[in-house]
C-alpha cells in the first residue's frame, strides 16, 4: 500500500513512517502543511493519506479543511485523518460528502498497532473509522432514543457507527456472525432505518440518525 | 456595605474621643497655619512679582512642590489625630527632563489644590484653634467666676450671665469643635486627596490593565496548550507508538515472556499518559473553542458530562475570544458540579446573546441545596466571571433543582 504522511512534526512523521515500513506499506511521500499535501497528493497519488489535523499555519484546523477540499475535487481521495483530540464536529465535516474512505482517529490509537493497521486498510479499502470516542460524543447526543436499545445493542451501534463490518464486530465481541446480524436488524428496527447494503452507507446513516 | 454602614455610625455619635482627636488636630491649626503663612505669603508674593521676567514660573514650580511637600504634613496631622486618610492625589503629569521639573507642577491640578487648600487652612487653622481653645477654656473660667470674681469689678449680674454662658458653652463648645473638624476633613479631602477628574482617569487606567492582564492571561493559556501539543504529547505519542511497534514484533517472533510483560506495562502506562496530558491540556485551553467557537466547545462538555445534557446555543455574533473562554469555563465547572452532587437526572444548558450580552442558564433538576459559598469551583467561576465584569447568580431551593445564570457584557470587542 502507498501511502502519504501529511503532519507537521518531523518525530511524528518518522515514527509514523516507522510503523507503517514494518506493516510492508510503502510511505510514498510526505508533507507538513495543507499546500504541500495537496500538491503530493496530486504527485503521488498515494492509496490513503495520513493527515494530521492541526498544521502550519494556524495550527487549528487545517487537516480537516485541505481533506475536505481535496475529496471535493478527488472523490477517490481515501484519507485518514489524526488528531491529538477529537470533536464530533470534525467528523461531520469530513463525512458530509458522503463518499467512503475516510477515518478520524485520536492520535494516540497508534499505539494500539494492530487495531491501527486494521483501521488504516478499512480506509483504504473505502470504508470508515470512527474514534470511539466520537461516537462517545454522538451517542451523549441522543441519548433517550438509545435508551430503547438493550445495552448489547447500543454496544454494536458504537462499533457500527465506528465503521465495523459484521464480521469484525462478531470478532470483538467474541459472538458468531448470525448473532450481529440479528443485533443489528434488532437496531435498525427500532430506530426505524433502512437496511442498507455497503458498509459505508451503514455507518452514514448510522451517524445521520445520531445527528438528527 | 454592612460594616461600612455601622463604622459611619460610629463615626457620627458623639463621643469623647472624637473630642479629643477633634480638639488635638483643631489645636496644630495654628502651628501650621503660622508655618504655611509664613512660607507661602513670602514664596507666592516673591514668585508673582517676578513672573514679568520669567523666573517668576521656576520660582511659582517651586512654591508648587514645597506646598506638595507642607500637604503630606497636613495629610500625616490628619491620620494620626483624626486617623482620616486621605490617600495622595496622583500627579497627572510626569514629563521627564529639566522642562518637565519646572512646568509639570504648573500643569498638574493636583499641586495647585494642594496649595489652595494650604492657603485657606491658613486662616481655618487659626479660627478651629480659636474654637478649640475657647471651648475648652471658656467653661472652666465662666462657670469659676464666682470663686475669683471677688478680685474684679464686675458687677453681680455678670457673673450671673458668665455662669449660665459656661453652661451653655458646655454643650455649644464640643458642637463646635467637631463642626470646624468636619469642616476641615471635607476640605482636606476634597482638595488634598485625588480629584474627580483623577479617579475617573485612575478607574479607567486600571480597567484597561485589567483588560490587557486578562487577554494576556489567555494568550499565555494558548500558548501553554501550543507548547505542549508540539512538545510534550508529539513526543509521548511516538513513544507510545514505539513500544506498540516493539510489542508486535515480540508477538509476531515470540520474544522472552518477561519482556513482554515489561513492555506491555509500558505501552499501558504510555497511553494513559497521552490521555492525562491531553486532559490537562484541554483543562487550560480547548483548542476546538478557537477553531469552531462556543457550540461545538460546548457540545464536547456536554457530551462528556455524567447527566444527560440538553444544549441550546444561539448566538448573535461570535463572542471575543475572552468571553468565549470564560464561557465556557463556566458551563465546564457548573457541569462538573452537576455530575458530581446533583444527582439530577437531566440537565439544560442554554446560550444566549444579544448585541450587549451573553447570557448562560445551566439548570438541573437534581438535589439543589447548592452553597455558593462552599466549594472554591463556585467561588473561583465568580471571580474569573467578575474579572470580565459579568454577574453571576445560583438559585438552588433545598427543595430541588438548581439554576445558575452568567450574564457577560459583550462590550464593543464582539466581532
Amino acid at each position: 500500500m502507498r501511502v502519504l504522511i501529511v503532519e507537521d512534526s518531523v518525530l511524528l512523521r518518522a515514527g509514523i513512517g516507522r510503523l507503517l515500513e514494518d506493516e510492508d506499506m510503502e510511505v510514498v511521500g510526505e508533507a507538513g502543511d495543507a499546500e504541500s499535501f495537496l500538491a503530493a497528493w496530486e504527485t503521488h497519488r498515494p492509496d490513503l493519506s495520513i493527515v494530521d489535523v492541526r498544521m502550519p499555519p494556524t495550527h487549528t484546523d487545517e487537516g480537516i479543511r485541505a481533506s475536505v477540499e481535496l475529496r471535493a475535487k478527488y472523490p477517490e481521495a481515501k484519507i485518514l485523518v489524526l488528531s491529538q483530540y477529537v470533536e464530533e464536529r470534525y467528523a461531520k465535516e469530513l463525512l458530509a460528502d458522503g463518499h467512503g474512505g475516510v477515518g478520524y482517529l485520536l492520535k494516540e490509537r497508534i499505539a494500539d498497532v494492530g487495531e491501527f493497521v486494521e483501521a488504516v486498510a478499512r480506509v483504504a479499502d473505502g470504508g470508515t473509522a470512527l474514534d470511539p470516542e466520537v461516537v462517545a460524543q454522538l451517542f451523549a447526543r441522543r441519548r433517550n432514543p438509545i435508551d430503547a436499545l438493550t445495552p448489547r445493542e447500543a454496544e454494536v451501534l458504537g462499533l457500527m457507527a465506528q465503521g465495523f463490518t459484521n464480521a469484525a464486530i462478531a470478532e470483538q465481541l467474541i459472538v458468531s456472525s448470525a448473532t450481529v446480524e440479528k443485533h443489528t436488524s434488532a437496531i435498525f428496527q427500532k430506530l426505524m432505518l433502512e437496511q442498507r447494503s455497503s458498509d459505508h452507507r451503514r455507518v452514514l446513516a448510522v451517524l445521520q440518525w445520531l445527528d438528527k | 456595605m454592612g460594616i461600612d454602614a455601622t463604622r459611619r455610625c460610629e463615626v457620627k455619635r458623639f463621643t469623647m474621643s472624637r473630642l479629643l482627636r477633634g480638639s488635638s488636630y483643631g489645636f496644630l491649626g495654628l502651628p501650621f497655619a503660622v508655618l504655611w503663612i509664613t512660607i507661602f505669603s513670602t514664596l507666592l508674593s516673591v514668585s508673582f512679582s517676578m513672573l514679568i521676567i520669567g523666573v517668576g514660573f521656576i520660582l511659582l514650580s517651586i512654591t508648587l512642590r514645597i506646598a506638595g511637600v507642607c500637604a503630606s504634613a497636613e495629610r500625616w496631622a490628619l491620620a494620626e489625630t483624626l486617623g482620616v486618610d486621605i490617600p495622595p492625589a496622583p500627579r497627572m503629569i510626569t514629563e521627564g527632563g529639566f522642562s518637565g521639573f519646572i512646568t509639570n507642577p504648573l500643569r498638574d491640578g493636583s499641586y495647585w489644590r494642594e496649595l489652595t487648600f494650604l492657603c485657606i487652612r491658613s486662616i481655618v487653622g487659626v479660627v478651629s484653634f480659636v474654637i478649640v481653645v475657647g471651648a475648652w477654656t471658656f467653661p472652666i473660667f465662666a462657670i469659676t467666676s464666682f470663686s475669683w470674681g471677688w478680685a474684679t469689678e464686675w458687677d453681680f449680674s455678670v457673673f450671673v450671665v458668665l455662669f449660665f454662658l459656661g453652661f451653655l458653652s458646655l454643650v455649644i463648645g464640643p458642637l463646635l469643635v467637631l463642626g470646624v473638624t468636619e469642616v476641615q476633613v471635607a476640605m482636606a479631602r476634597s482638595l488634598l486627596g485625588p480629584g474627580q477628574r483623577e479617579l475617573i482617569q485612575r478607574v479607567d487606567t486600571a480597567q484597561r490593565n485589567r483588560d490587557l492582564s486578562v487577554e494576556a492571561a489567555e494568550a499565555e493559556r494558548r500558548r501553554i496548550e501550543r507548547d505542549l501539543h508540539d512538545g510534550a504529547q508529539a513526543r509521548l505519542a511516538t513513544v507510545a507508538m514505539d513500544l506498540g511497534r516493539a510489542k508486535r514484533k515480540l508477538e509476531r517472533n515470540g520474544g522472552d515472556a518477561e519482556v513482554s510483560a515489561i513492555i506491555d506495562s509500558a505501552h499501558d502506562d504510555a497511553k494513559a499518559a497521552i490521555v492525562e496530558l491531553r486532559d490537562l491540556a484541554r483543562g487550560i485551553h480547548p483548542a476546538v473553542l478557537n477553531d469552531r467557537g462556543l457550540d461545538a466547545a460546548l457540545s464536547d462538555i456536554a457530551a462528556r458530562c455524567l447527566v444527560p445534557v440538553h444544549l441550546d446555543v444561539q448566538l448573535l455574533h461570535r463572542p471575543a475570544a475572552h468571553i468565549e473562554s470564560a464561557a465556557y469555563f463556566a458551563v465546564s465547572e457548573l457541569l462538573t458540579n452537576v455530575s458530581k452532587h446533583s444527582k439530577a437526572n437531566n440537565a439544560w444548558v442554554t446560550v444566549r446573546s444579544d448585541s450587549q450580552m451573553l447570557r448562560i442558564d445551566v439548570s438541573d433538576d437534581g438535589l439543589g441545596g447548592v452553597d455558593p459559598g462552599i466549594g472554591s469551583g463556585v467561588s473561583g467561576l465568580q471571580d474569573r466571571i467578575q474579572s470580565i465584569d459579568g454577574t453571576f447568580s445560583i438559585h438552588s431551593p433545598l427543595a430541588g433543582g438548581t439554576s445558575a445564570l452568567v450574564e457577560i457584557p459583550l462590550k464593543t470587542k464582539a466581532i
